[in-house]
């Protein structure tokens, strides 16, 4: 498959600081690649340089089949993005705001499709406010109907639920989500937060201090990872001699207080929950913790 | 898409509360000068001409419309400048601090439309300002004090102009005075490309004219080399237009000089524009 997005050794420099290092990535069309990293990463200066916002240092960035330095207006007008927080023109409304960038489009965009997207995002009865009025929750979700005004093949979304409440970071993720169901865009979508990742991506890019440390289908590294799971008895120390004898001996079973831990598969759960109960063990909690995060912060804080 | 981005530069102008400060500014300076002028003008102009009347017999109205508009126009060296760099110079670098200037730049639109659209919607501001002083200085100005002769105090002594000579010099001085007030927007306009906040591109604007305006007028042998060159000794020059007779070569000159810092500060801003890291 030819990728929609090819990056190669990407590089951007602050004067002596260098900010992206030799990063090289591709998106596949109907991909949505996650972006994963801690703040200071290199992510937003990578999706900066992928829109044209800040000049690559060195490196190559072919988007559509053409190169973006050459090709700059053509392949912008097939991409929609949000950077950061999307900002928009406070005196202006809505509608306004949509209108103006419409009007930067090559191709003609029609009144109802404003009114399409501002449904949309549900921001339909708030068309006509102001946007200096707007929650941020809102601004972000008029961002993403900004973000799809021309309809585009490639959605770029940075840190889309930075700064949101509880309510507006399920809102958003509902709304890329659909997006992603309901249209099957190509899009690029950068986190700080793993779950977030988990939940909509289904490749990622792990960056950190500007280089890229790993990179494949999230499925893959989901499932190569084990869980850490925690189990809440009343006998911690017969429970703990239980699985010793079971087939789970082989594993390292540790005991806090009433609690073990071992680290097994998703799979195994159950057996392990039977072979508690079979020996009149009673069970108050269960909860399991994912490698890939214990994965992801050993990759990061190296 | 020059034209439609022209557009929406002109439509964020009228949008903004800002932009009619400085209309709303030129007016209260302009309505204060003329009431004072009704009020007690007479007195203020007998103190200027006394000295004239012991070797000149004045007949007739001097304080007209006429003089009332040339002693408002004396406010573009400072003030309209100020008004002027206060929208221009935050054309691009007070949409940096909003965000706005991230969003906008990755829209398939090349950076140079965006650069000559703010620029040119920055000049067509700055014409409605002064269409807007035109208005007020002269327009009401004759309604409240009619017309007359036009008596110019300037360094080679004084000049009387004739009311029926006088629409023609008033139309080129409109357009001499916007020659100057466009290189003031073209100079916030490129130090608004290195800035991203509003204030920054403002205060060198005015630093700019305020300090070539002192080397201008500092008597010292080694800066009279520069004053030829800075733009602010020709900013005046519209003035020369109320010359008798008119002095066609050093008009000449000051537009030359005016028109140059145009083209090279546009060009200057353009290429700074077209490399910008937007990082705001």
């Amino acid at each position: 498959m030819i990728p929609l997005v090819e990056v190669q050794g990407l590089v951007k420099d602050y004067g002596s600081l260098r900010a992206v290092q030799e990063v090289s990535f591709e998106v596949y069309p109907g991909d949505v690649l996650g972006f994963l990293g801690p703040n200071g990463a290199g992510k937003s200066t990578t999706l900066r340089m992928l829109l044209s916002l800040i000049r690559p240092t060195q490196g190559s960035i072919q988007i559509f089949g053409k190169d973006l330095i050459s090709n700059r207006t053509a392949i912008l007008s097939k991409i929609g993005c949000i950077i950061e927080k999307p900002d928009f023109y406070k005196y202006l409304t809505a509608r306004q705001n949509l209108q103006l960038f419409a009007r930067w489009s090559p191709t003609h965009i029609p009144s109802s499709r404003i009114s399409e997207l501002l449904d949309f995002v549900g921001l339909g009865s708030r068309g006509n406010h102001r946007v200096g009025g707007f929650s941020h929750g809102m601004r972000q979700r008029l961002g993403l109907a900004q973000a799809l005004l021309n309809n585009p093949d490639l959605i770029i979304l940075d840190e889309p639920t930075t700064g949101l409440d509880p309510q507006g970071i399920i809102e958003v993720r509902e709304l890329i989500l659909k997006l992603k169901q309901e249209t099957n865009k190509t899009i690029i979508l950068s986190s700080h937060l793993l779950s977030e990742i988990e939940l909509i991506a289904n490749r990622v890019v792990i960056l950190n201090k500007g280089k890229a440390l790993v990179q494949g289908e999230v499925s893959e590294l989901v499932n190569a990872s084990e869980l850490l799971v925690s189990i809440q008895v009343d006998n911690g120390l017969k429970a703990q001699e239980a699985l010793q004898q079971s087939r789970f001996s082989g594993h390292e079973i540790l005991l806090s207080n009433q609690e073990i831990q071992l680290k097994t598969s998703r799979q195994e759960i159950p057996e392990i929950l039977g072979i508690l109960m079979d020996n009149g063990i009673s069970i108050y909690a269960v909860e399991s913790k994912r490698k890939l995060e214990d994965y992801f912060l050993k990759l990061t804080s190296n | 898409m020059w034209r439609k981005s022209l557009y929406n530069e002109l439509l964020k102008i009228i949008a903004r509360p800002r932009s009619f400060l400085g209309l709303g500014a030129i007016s209260l300076i302009i309505i204060l000068i003329q009431l004072a002028m009704k009020m007690d003008g007479l007195s203020y102009i007998q103190f200027v001409t006394a000295p004239l009347e012991q070797n000149l017999q004045i007949e007739g109205t001097i304080l007209n419309g006429n003089l009332i508009f040339f002693i408002i126009l004396q406010m573009l060296l400072i003030h309209i400048p100020l008004l002027v760099a206060f929208l221009t110079g935050d054309l691009i670098s007070g949409e940096a601090a909003m965000g706005t200037l991230r969003t906008l730049m990755t829209k398939p639109v090349p950076r140079s439309v965006i650069f000559w659209s703010k620029s040119s919607a920055g000049a067509i501001y700055t014409f409605i300002l002064l269409c807007w002083i035109a208005v007020l200085g002269w327009g009401v100005g004759y309604a409240l004090f009619g017309s007359g002769d036009l008596i110019v105090l300037n360094s080679e002594g004084v000049v009387i102009l004739q009311e029926a000579d006088l629409i023609w010099r008033f139309v080129v001085a409109f357009f001499q005075a916007y020659l100057a007030l466009l290189t003031i927007s073209t100079l916030s306009i490129f130090f608004s490309c290195f800035a991203d906040n509003s204030i920054g591109p403002i205060v060198s604007t005015m630093g700019i004219v305020i300090l070539f305006t002192l080397i201008g007028g500092l008597d010292i042998p080694i800066l009279a080399y520069l004053k030829p060159f800075l733009f602010t000794t020709h900013m005046a020059a519209w003035r020369l237009w109320f010359h008798d007779p008119v002095p066609y070569t050093d008009i000449g000159i000051s537009s030359l000089v005016l028109a140059i810092h145009i083209i090279v500060l546009s060009v200057l801003g353009l290429w700074k524009f077209n490399r910008k890291d937007i990082l705001s």
